[in-house]
């Protein structure tokens, strides 16, 4: 009895620990760096119909559209206190002393590829895809590093 | 030799520097009669707005988001001698360069020199303007007084003793000048194309990249062996990436490609070019004639 007991604390506990080295091996730098890089793998996709590079479909912009702007949405809890450095993040300290400023930039980045979800004619696809390019440089001009060399 | 004596040589010897150096900063503005006669290309002075980027640092930091934004002062420029606010330079005759001769323009953006005879310190990229024809300078001028004239006070620089220190500073970026203010023509280079040689003019004379493509020394003067191999952003912090060998490096697949990325920049995709404040002049460059866009490009890929 006593020793089940003992074994079900012990077991409780290591169940916890690695939870919780779960939790600790994804750094929301990681997470973050992830998310930004399906976003620029999305708007990619985005960019070739707007070279010419592949033919304008509805579809395959609506799908690219909602990846950016998930992982646009989740990206808001990926920049917390304490994540300012590591990683080779390229994220500026204004994220943090510019709080307000950094979720209006993103705010607005994430409303340009909540427009572009709606494009269903390749009429409206360049307006909407200026928008959206917009957003991205203006939070990137403002909190994110030059990247090197 | 008595003490006294010694003493006294010392004076002289350090008031004769003084003074050597103080004739040697005097500003020389330019004469009107030095200037070309000049029928206005607005066209082309419009232009150079765009390839000397004049609007990112003269354009009012409360209107960030205006598509039309004027040049009526821009926020400050953190510098190691104090912050300097760039001026209001639409034609309004009280607050911007309204009442400025073409002589008084062309000593400003050309020699660093304001009407009132004083030294611009050189986040005024007039190093680099320096080099412009002196007709495109012409031009500019005529462009910028065709934007409608906008009443901003400027502010005054914030440096250490107050105006006693401005002077001084100001004085100080005269003997700056004498090392750092290369005045070279661009020469066109007859082996080279058209393109390119557009190019090379763009990039290094209204484009003033290498302002902060070139790493600098410690008097703050581009190492000229170093040119355009990535300098220290004027944040002080991060750095400037290099533009050597861009495609060796992958960075484009060639000059169309990189002409393309300063035309659409992260509209098409391009998201290394909106970092720092080059977000920023790819917009102002995007507002370049296609040939001109594609000349930058081309003298850019050529650089190793």
């Amino acid at each position: 009895m006593f020793k089940r007991r003992v074994l079900t604390v012990a077991s409780s506990l290591v169940a916890m620990a690695l939870a919780t080295s779960v939790v600790l091996a994804a750094s929301p730098i990681e997470e973050r760096q992830a998310a930004m890089k399906a976003v620029g793998k999305a708007t990619g996709e985005l960019a070739k119909i707007a070279k010419g590079e592949t033919k304008f479909d509805a579809a395959t912009v609506k799908e690219n559209a909602q990846t950016i702007h998930d992982k646009l949405v989740a990206v808001k809890t990926l920049f917390p206190e304490g994540s300012e450095t590591g990683f080779k993040t390229h994220a500026l300290p204004a994220i943090w002393t510019d709080r307000a400023t950094f979720e209006a930039a993103l705010k607005r980045a994430q409303e340009a590829s909540l427009a572009m979800t709606q494009v269903t004619t390749e009429q409206d696809f360049m307006p909407a895809l200026n928008t959206l390019g917009g957003a991205c440089k203006n939070c990137h001009e403002k909190f994110r590093k030059p990247l090197e060399p | 030799m008595s003490a006294k004596l010694l003493a006294a040589v010392i004076v002289v010897i350090a008031a004769g520097v003084a003074g050597g150096l103080y004739a040697l900063s005097e500003p020389h503005p330019v004469a009107a009669s030095s200037l070309p006669p000049r029928v206005p290309d607005l066209a082309n002075g419009q232009v150079m707005y765009n390839a000397g980027g004049c609007i990112s640092c003269h354009k009012p930091a409360s209107q960030e988001e205006s598509d039309q934004p004027l040049p009526s002062g821009g926020a400050g420029f953190m510098t190691p001698a104090g912050i300097f606010y760039p001026p209001n330079i639409t034609p309004d005759r009280e607050t911007g360069i309204g009442a400025w001769s073409d002589a008084d323009f062309v000593s400003a953006v050309q020699h660093g020199i304001s009407p009132q005879g004083t030294h611009y310190i050189p986040a005024f990229p007039y190093t680099s303007y320096g080099r412009m024809k002196v007709e495109d300078v012409l031009d500019l001028k005529a462009y910028l007084f065709s934007l409608p004239a906008v009443k901003a006070y400027g502010h005054q620089p914030e440096v250490r003793f107050g105006s006693i220190g401005t002077s001084l500073v100001r004085r100080a970026t005269g003997l700056w000048k004498l090392l750092a203010h290369n005045k070279e023509r661009i020469n066109f280079h007859a082996d080279e194309s058209e393109a390119w040689n557009r190019g090379h003019y763009l990039v290094n004379a209204p484009g003033h990249c290498g302002e902060c493509h070139t790493p600098r020394n410690s008097l703050m003067i581009p190492i000229a062996s170093e040119k355009f191999r990535g300098g220290l952003h004027p944040d002080g912090k991060t750095k400037v990436p290099s533009l050597i060998d861009l495609v060796g490096r992958k960075r484009y697949k060639d000059a169309d490609d990189l002409a393309t990325a300063l035309q659409f920049g992260e509209t098409f995709g391009y998201n290394h070019l909106s970092s720092g404040g080059m977000g920023d002049v790819q917009t102002n460059l995007s507002k370049l004639p296609t040939g001109d866009i594609k000349a930058i490009a081309t003298y850019l890929v050529s650089l190793k």
